[in-house]
């Protein structure tokens, strides 16, 4: 879907991105993870050509980029930059209505898609459409800002540290929302951030990128358990097996119990969505070697050993 | 311990009030246009009674200085309210009164105290637009019941004693035709500085290497007197009415209204080129990267983010230019454009003072209009987010 072929950037002074190449695929979301300055933004302004290649080329939907005209290129992919950009004077749905106006729908057509939404994001209409920026918080002008980049349903999806400003638990918050927005939309997404948890938790791959190149680009999996490099085995830190464990779910370790239905009823017992790290919590938390797994009903529904998580 | 926020420029002004109606003279007394005048002091002509007011009144001024203007804000303007109709009034019947013993061709005009009173009147409304701000209705009622008041203070012919007023009479239709001189003059040359100013700004921030020329080129003007630029355009304006049968036909000639309106015109640029050029500058480089990656094109950018932004900075400037115009047209009867700088000029070439405040006191009233409902209008033009 988005495809860089030898794409190299330079500025006066400095080399911002040396001789990229890779390939996103459709319904993906690419992570571009790398410190502060390595060229992620570079990367994303290069895709809907808020800046130009010095060499390379970059194709979307197998069309090179620098052959289709900026306006339109732009108006069909969703952009959206880490310090929101809401237009300050516009209230929310105008706001919302940016592209949609721009592709001339329909007062009606754009009025209803602004109220969907809204309501993707939990936002009622009433109460929010009229409400000017200045006046939501910043996880609900985030939100827009988001739903503002989906207003005309593109195919993709460029955000650039989107989450970044915001503090841990409204940033939680809406990396969860958006993982369950992303499961039912499957843009093809391509994310910046140079916070490594977020990228764990989003990304179905990670290019890694450090002074202008990619030093690996997999799997999320395969970055934490077969880093390419030193560079990022220390990027992710010494807790990298923590941190794939959280995105690892119990059913992944559950050796389930034959026999008869019991019912307990304990506090070291771990429900089927919690996570591998959550096991792993639980069994220093109650001294443990294996902690129990039970549904919404305290059904035993088997159990998780210490030696299973160690081996995955 | 809120309350007792001191409004300092406001205590300043009501103080100076005070000392003024004490110690200053309040009318003059002419036997004759030109014989030496008398002093008559407040204290000594008013009756008690109404001393006694005028003096409650300051002090209401100087008490209410210290009532923070967060919470009471329309007690400093009723007090200002008040005290210019009563002086209007005090001047009006004492000037009556002095008139009735004298010989008709007496004159009264009024005296350094009055004149300190008006000033310190005016400075107790200087917070008039942030009163607009927090209690507009009872605002807009004190600003309708002072015009009110005034109008049938003056209908009532009350103040036709005054030498000023009489001066007026005297000159009525005059008057009208420099008002409507004046008026269109200095605001034709801000209508079309607007319209050439922001343009010229726009394109000052867009195209960084012919901002700095526009902007140089047009500071430089600025420094000019306008009696120089004046001077200046006479002669090419002269030669090109010569020259050129149509621009005579219009009326273009070196001396009259060309010259001026194209002065005052340069004049009027460089407050709204600096304006729009600031506030684009000023605007946030995330916003406007946003609405150009949602593939908004240059022009739409412009129309619709850029310029409804800075809105408010751009009345500002055509605010200043306003307000700067109505004080150079008066230099503008120099070269023959009419306006009230007539009488200012022929007033001071016979030296008649009144003549003179005939032609100054409208051109400080208008610029003092001018510049307050410009500010209402910037005021509310400001995008409700940008408040
Ligand atoms: N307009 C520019 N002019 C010169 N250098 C730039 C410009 N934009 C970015 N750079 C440089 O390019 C490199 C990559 O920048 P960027 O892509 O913004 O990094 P980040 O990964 O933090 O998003 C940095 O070293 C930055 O200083
Ligand atoms: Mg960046």
């Amino acid at each position: 879907m988005i495809r860089f072929q030898n794409v190299t950037k330079k500025y006066a002074k400095t080399v911002a991105l040396n001789n990229l190449s890779f390939e996103v695929d459709k319904g993906e979301c690419c992570v571009l993870l790398g410190p502060s300055g390595c060229g992620k933004s570079t990367s994303l302004k290069l895709i809907n050509r808020l800046i130009e290649p010095t060499a390379g080329d970059i194709f979307v939907n197998g069309e090179n980029v620098s052959s289709v005209v900026p306006e339109q290129l732009r108006r069909s992919v969703g952009y959206v930059i880490q310090n929101v950009g809401l237009f300050p004077h516009l209230n929310v749905a105008e706001n919302i209505a940016t592209v949609p106006k721009l592709l001339k729908w329909d007062k009606a057509r754009v009025h209803s898609r602004v109220e969907e939404l809204l309501h993707l994001f939990r936002m009622s209409p009433q109460s929010y459409c009229d409400r000017y920026p200045h006046q939501l918080s910043g996880g609900e002008a985030q939100r827009v800002g988001v739903a503002r980049a989906l207003a005309a349903d593109p195919a993709i999806l460029l955000m650039d540290e989107p989450f970044g400003a915001l503090d841990p638990v409204i940033r939680d918050a809406l990396q969860a929302e958006f993982r369950h927005i992303q499961q039912d939309l499957k843009k093809t997404v391509v994310f910046v951030t140079h916070d490594v948890d977020e990228a764990i938790r989003l990304a179905t791959k990670i290019a890694v990128i450090n002074h202008g190149e990619i030093v690996q680009y997999d799997l999320v999996e395969n970055i934490l358990t077969r880093p390419a490099h030193p560079f990022i085995s220390q990027f992710f830190g010494e807790d990298r097996a923590l941190k794939r464990l959280a995105r690892l779910s119990v059913k992944q370790f559950l050796r389930k119990t034959s026999g008869e239905a019991t019912k307990i009823d304990t506090d070291s017992a771990l429900k089927l969505e919690d996570s591998g790290k959550d096991a792993l919590v639980k069994m220093i938390g109650h001294k443990l070697m294996s902690v129990p797994v039970v549904d919404d009903d305290s059904q035993l529904l088997g159990e998780i050993h210490l030696e299973d998580i160690i081996n995955s | 311990m809120r309350l007792l926020k001191l409004d300092k420029v406001n205590l300043l002004g009501a103080l100076f009030g005070t000392l003024s109606l004490c110690f200053c003279s309040f009318l003059i007394y002419r036997p004759h246009r030109l014989a030496a005048g008398t002093p008559h002091y407040f204290v000594d002509i008013a009756s008690w009674p109404e001393s006694l007011w005028m003096a409650a009144l300051w002090i209401a001024a100087v008490v209410a200085s210290f009532i923070a203007r967060e919470k009471r804000p329309f007690i400093q303007l009723l007090v200002a309210t008040t005290l210019t109709l009563s002086l209007f009034w005090m001047i009006g019947a004492h000037s009556s009164r002095l008139f009735e013993a004298a010989p008709s061709y007496a004159r009264i005009s009024l005296g350094l105290g009055s004149w300190l009173m008006f000033t310190a009147a005016f400075v107790l409304f200087l917070n008039l637009l942030e009163f607009l701000r927090r209690s507009p209705v009872i605002t807009c009622l004190c600003v309708v019941s002072l015009c009110l008041g005034l109008t049938v203070i003056w209908m009532h012919g009350h103040l036709n004693h005054l030498s000023i007023v009489i001066e007026f009479y005297n000159k009525k239709e005059r008057f009208m035709d420099e008002l409507v001189a004046h008026l269109t003059l200095a605001f034709s040359a801000v209508g079309i500085g607007a319209l050439l100013g922001i343009p010229l700004g726009v394109l000052a921030f867009k195209r960084k290497t012919l901002g700095a020329p526009i902007l140089t080129i047009f500071n430089i003007v600025q420094t000019i007197p306008s009696l120089a630029l004046f001077g200046l355009l006479v002669t090419p304006l002269a030669y090109l009415s010569l020259q050129v049968e149509f621009l005579h036909d219009v009326g273009v000639e070196g001396i009259g209204w060309a010259p001026a309106l194209i002065a005052l015109v340069l004049y009027a640029l460089l407050p709204i080129i600096r304006n729009t050029h600031a506030g684009l500058g000023s605007l946030d480089k995330g916003i406007i990267e946003a609405g150009v990656g949602m593939g908004m094109s240059r022009l739409r950018l412009l129309f619709t983010v850029e310029l409804p932004m800075i809105r408010h900075i751009i009345l500002n400037g055509v605010r200043i230019a306003a307000v700067q115009s109505i004080g150079n047209t008066a230099v503008a009867a120099l070269i023959g454009a009419g306006g009230f700088g007539i009488f200012i000029f022929q007033g001071l070439g016979q030296a008649a003072t009144d003549l003179i405040l005939l032609g100054t006191l409208p051109i400080i009233l208008l610029a003092v209009v001018t510049d307050f409902l410009m500010q209402a209008i910037t005021f509310l033009a400001k995008a409700e987010a940008l408040k």
